[in-house]
């Protein structure tokens, strides 16, 4: 029987575990993670699927095609019953900038509803911003996702083992396909130093009158998700602090109120630190990856025959 | 008469067009910019020479030369009677983590002098710290360096002309070789959407004080240059506000006070924010394009420098001063 085994927990690795127990009902699936739900990065990030030119593929019509493949996989589930579990919901509202209008647009314009604002509603938000958009979108929260995530993969067999992976070499013996969805895990599991931490610090709050996101590319952004809202953020290039600076707090709950007054009466949850493209980039990219793993799978069971 | 241009006058820019001087004497060069001196993102970097996994060229290999040749060339400058007027110093300090071994080491150990700090060492230093090292190395402070790379480019010949490219195409159709140098600017110049700028923003402070410097991995850094020290900062990743923050401001002033409270008597000159444009590998290739007049010409680009401009400026412009001499080489030849 062929097995394959997916290094890391976060909603990368659960989506490539999941699709590729669906590609292939035959091949035993087991997950290897030493952070698992709240422990996850995954797991703060406020999950809005709204790209920018920063997500990054290895080439325009991958990157699309992951863009879309995504979009495409979360609003099928937003149709399903499963979508309040699944933690997916439907969600609108503006992207801000004070200088640069390239800020304001996405490369999924053409898959939803996107607009530019006018310059009266632009100057309605507080702040010296010159430029904005309106889109409706999809958020997937993660608290919601990663249990739906890992329910659907133990119960197709799959078999979940915590503990902290140390090489790539050592699980592939094994195993006949190893997929690496370790995150930053991959600077040691595959010796990659292109990846960095960006280091990202929100505040999650209790205030459910908040209907629409607001983004700004000043830092500061507001997401209303199904449990909480997040307001953020940093994009501390190269910072690996796991604590919560006191500084950065401060810098997000006022610019966040002067954004939104109201916010004052919000009620703090938590205030933690956390990730980028992780959501949004899991259906697309794990598509792929279940992809390439099997043809491995399948040109392994020729090489057998 | 062959001919070349740059573009871009930072400490790249300059360092490419002097370079360029000193390997083809003949060879005429203009340099085009909108941006001189004062209103570089340059002048703003405190010109340390601390390498870290970030500067990152095609290959270990490249990486490793650029380091090298850069390292030998503010070496060499530091022991002639130009020195000072070039602003290069040597400069010793400390890295500091809370978190992270790796942080504190650095590509250049075997070029000088080197050491991890002993756990009692780093328990000298206020915060939590938890590894760290001392490093000696150069300092090039840009205030007096790109004024010192403008008056020897003039000095040779080269000619300064002050406007906004708008495209490498339109230049290409009067010089034989273009040489991209323009940071940021490459996102338009050279269509490449890998370009994003990280934000810094600085205290320069007086403190006379202030001998060694200081850097943390959690943003806040202190280096003390020649005109003044510089109190660090912040590195906010695709983020282009080009206005003082006041949060940054307040958590840079209370990190680096901390860390040396009598930071409190420094005087402060002026704050400043720079777009450092950062490229995930620096970009140093050759490529033709068709000139708007439809003439085939060679674009030498070197940019996405980062937070290492000062420090990848001699490596990277020497490598493509060797790239564009191969095309003014090739014209030639073409033309006999």
């Amino acid at each position: 029987m062929p097995s394959a085994c997916v290094v890391g927990a976060g909603v990368v690795g659960l989506t490539t575990a999941t699709l590729l127990q669906e590609a292939r009902p035959d091949v035993k699936v087991t997950l290897f993670a030493d952070k698992f739900e709240e422990a996850t990065t995954s797991v703060g990030a406020a999950g809005i699927f709204t790209p920018s030119a920063m997500f990054r593929g290895p080439s325009q019509e991958v990157t699309w095609r992951w863009l879309a493949d995504g979009f495409a996989h979360y609003s099928r589930l937003l149709q399903t019953p499963d979508a309040d579990e699944a933690g997916v919901r439907e969600l609108s509202g503006y992207t801000l900038s004070v200088n640069n209008p390239d800020a304001v647009r996405t490369p999924i314009e053409s898959l939803t509803e996107y607009r530019l604002l006018t310059p009266q509603e632009v100057r309605s938000f507080s702040g010296s911003w010159k430029y904005g958009s309106f889109l409706k979108t999809l958020l997937v929260e993660n608290q919601r996702h990663l249990p739906y995530l890992m329910k659907k993969f133990r119960r197709r067999g799959g078999q979940a083992i915590s503990c902290h992976v140390t090489s790539l070499e050592e699980l592939a013996d094994e195993f006949d396909v190893v997929c690496n969805c370790s995150g930053l895990g991959a600077r040691v599991l595959a010796g990659d130093h292109d990846v960095l931490p960006v280091r990202g610090q929100i505040f999650q709050v209790r205030a459910p009158w908040i209907k629409e996101f607001i983004f700004t590319d000043q830092d500061a952004y507001i997401i209303p998700g199904l449990e909480h809202v997040t307001l953020g953020g940093t994009r501390q290039f190269a910072n690996s602090k796991l604590t919560v600076d006191e500084f950065d707090s401060r810098a997000i709950w006022e610019k966040c109120n002067r954004l939104v007054p109201s916010l004052k009466d919000a009620k703090v949850v938590h205030n933690y630190g956390h990730g980028s493209y992780g959501v949004m980039g899991a259906p697309g990219t794990a598509m792929h990856a279940v992809r390439l793993a099997v043809e491995a799978l399948d040109a392994g069971t020729k090489a057998r025959l």
